[in-house]
């Protein structure tokens, strides 16, 4: 019995831990706020430099649709997560805002980008996919350079 | 010839069987991140698994009796209990992670939503595991598991400098941006990938299910020490594809269809194709290794009749774990849980439970009453009391590495 108890105290203690680490944690500074803003601009780069990957092999014809389908949707949906969960955090200065500013219209941009190369994608349009590059590449260098900035 | 086309069998099928989704996510995942410098991580979990695999694939053939089968009789009731609790949370997460990795490979190849594909996952686990013979499914998986060399290939075509990628890996040190507490969980995360504890339960299992005898500890340490670390070295070319590949684009992976990238760069849609064949075969053979490893532990635990040698009929109990086991795994996966999260966290908290599943086998193996005049000799418990010692700072540190960086952030 006490075994069974202590089995389901590690079960707990485990799935705590879990949660504990999933949570995104309460912005407390100003210098918080911009860690994690970078954090957000670097992790939404990777998204980005995927989708442009992703674009390159298309226009190559080095990949199947359904694997550039799922590696677009992929790259949008963690851009939106990534918006989504920026947005939800509260600046903690006025002086704040403006790099709130920023960085959601680059990634909105970014976002744009990657949903325009899975549209082009999905259609097999590889002269729309082409014409996307260079926003693909300029989203990824923009939000590089924001987190560069900002860390 | 009947015997050595056996032995080359066993050899494909331990390097084909090596890597899993652990060893998929975790090695691109470092790579992309840090390079090759946690080459170092991979290389002692597999010396590790090999230490340890020799030992239950000896006491397997020497006993006639699996790890769980004599944890109990010889630790203990209470201590075998925790035992076999940890390692089944351990192999059940890991398990829900491998559904979640096959469902990600057909959707993949498919396009079709993972999460439409997982249940049915879980019912082909399930019939493969019941109709299926166990031979023929070690093989069959294992064989095409092989198909991961793919990234071997990769790595070569790319043309890297070889020096330079050597270099990195044996002078390991942290990357700019990167905090040491990070690095060391990695490691951590890797090494416990390398190490998971199902791999001994299977192995050891699959040795009573095989009828090993005595005469069969040589094949056992061939397959082990040779094919153990060629299916390393296949983790270590995902990680070198993510180091040439992913980490000057700087993207990092959070998603199976990234793995990829590098294959689909080099090698294009062919050698593409050939890699979401190679997640399929890989991350299906771990399934049903897991699912199998959870009705081991816990029949040989509570002494019911288990394994594939004898009819369904005659191991409902353990044929019936193996079901409830495979629809909790497939329902984690069904609560819309990102599959490659689970993943992280199965492989690190497979690191926490090493300790437990690692000890009792060395304990049994050093016991001359149930190992004769193959007990560990001294060498041996040296390298194995060693590996203990690493085994328990990485168990202690798992978790106070993961809070502090927020799982690998």
């Amino acid at each position: 019995m006490r075994s069974l108890s202590r089995a389901v105290a590690s079960f707990v203690l485990a799935t705590s831990i879990v949660l504990l680490t999933a949570c995104a944690g309460p912005t407390t500074s100003s210098q918080d706020y911009k860690r994690k803003a970078a954090a957000t601009a670097k992790a939404a780069a990777s998204e980005v430099a995927t989708a442009s990957v992703g674009t390159d092999l298309a226009v190559r014809a080095r990949a199947t649709a359904s694997y550039l389908d799922v590696t677009f949707s992929n790259a949008e949906d963690g851009l939106s997560s990534e918006q989504e969960n920026f947005s939800s955090r509260q600046p903690p200065t006025p002086a704040d805002d403006k790099t709130r500013d920023q960085l959601n219209n680059l990634l909105s941009a970014a976002l744009d980008a990657v949903a325009n190369s899975r549209i082009a994608a999905r259609r097999g349009d590889v002269e729309a996919l082409r014409a996307g590059q260079p926003a693909l590449r300029k989203s990824a260098k923009d939000l590089q350079r924001f987190e560069e900035a900002v860390s | 010839v009947k015997r050595l086309l056996g032995v080359a069998l066993g050899i494909l099928t331990a390097i084909g069987g090596f890597v899993d989704i652990g060893d998929l996510v975790t090695s691109s995942l470092v790579g992309a991140r840090f390079g090759m410098s946690l080459a170092w991580a991979i290389i002692v979990g597999v010396v590790g698994i090999c230490v340890f695999a020799e030992m239950s694939g000896r006491v397997a053939a020497v006993t006639g009796r699996a790890t769980f089968d004599l944890v109990r009789e010889r630790l203990g009731p209470r201590a075998g209990f925790a035992n076999l609790i940890a390692s089944m949370l351990v192999t059940g997460l890991t398990l829900a992670a491998e559904i979640g990795g096959v469902a990600l490979a057909l959707e993949l190849a498919s396009g079709i939503n993972y999460l439409l594909i997982v249940p049915i996952v879980g019912f082909l686990v399930w019939v493969v595991i019941w109709r299926v013979r166990f031979s023929l499914l070690e093989n069959v998986f294992g064989l095409l598991g092989l198909t991961i060399i793919v990234f071997a290939i990769a790595v070569w075509k790319f043309g890297p400098d070889w020096s330079s990628l050597v270099d990195s890996a044996f002078h390991p040190s942290v990357p700019s941006g990167e905090g040491h507490p990070t690095y060391l969980y990695y490691a951590i995360a890797l090494f416990g990938a390398a190490m998971t504890p199902y791999e001994v339960f299977f192995f050891s299992s699959g040795g009573v299910e095989e009828h090993w005898s005595e005469e069969d500890i040589l094949t056992s340490r061939i397959n082990v020490f040779l094919g153990f670390p060629l299916g390393g070295l296949l983790s270590l070319s995902i990680m070198a594809t993510a180091a040439l590949v992913l980490q000057p684009r700087g993207i990092e992976v959070g998603s199976l269809a990234q793995v990829a990238v590098p294959v689909a760069v080099v090698l294009g849609k062919l050698g593409l194709i050939v890699a979401l064949v190679a997640f399929f075969a890989t991350t299906f053979g771990a399934a049903l290794e897991t699912g199998l490893s959870v009705g081991y532990s816990c029949a040989q635990y509570f002494g019911w009749q288990w394994g594939k040698f004898v009819r369904p009929l005659e191991a409902s109990r353990f044929h019936l774990l193996v079901l409830v086991t495979l629809v909790i795994g497939a329902g984690v996966v069904l609560t819309s849980v990102d599959p490659v999260k689970v993943t992280e966290y199965s492989v690190v908290f497979s690191a926490v439970a090493l300790p437990l599943t690692y000890f009792p086998i060395l304990v049994i193996a050093n016991d001359p009453d149930y190992m004769g005049d193959h007990a560990n000799g001294v060498l041996g418990n040296v390298i194995a009391t060693i590996f203990l010692v690493v085994i328990t700072l990485a168990s202690l540190a798992a978790i106070p590495l993961m809070l502090a960086t927020k799982a690998g952030l």
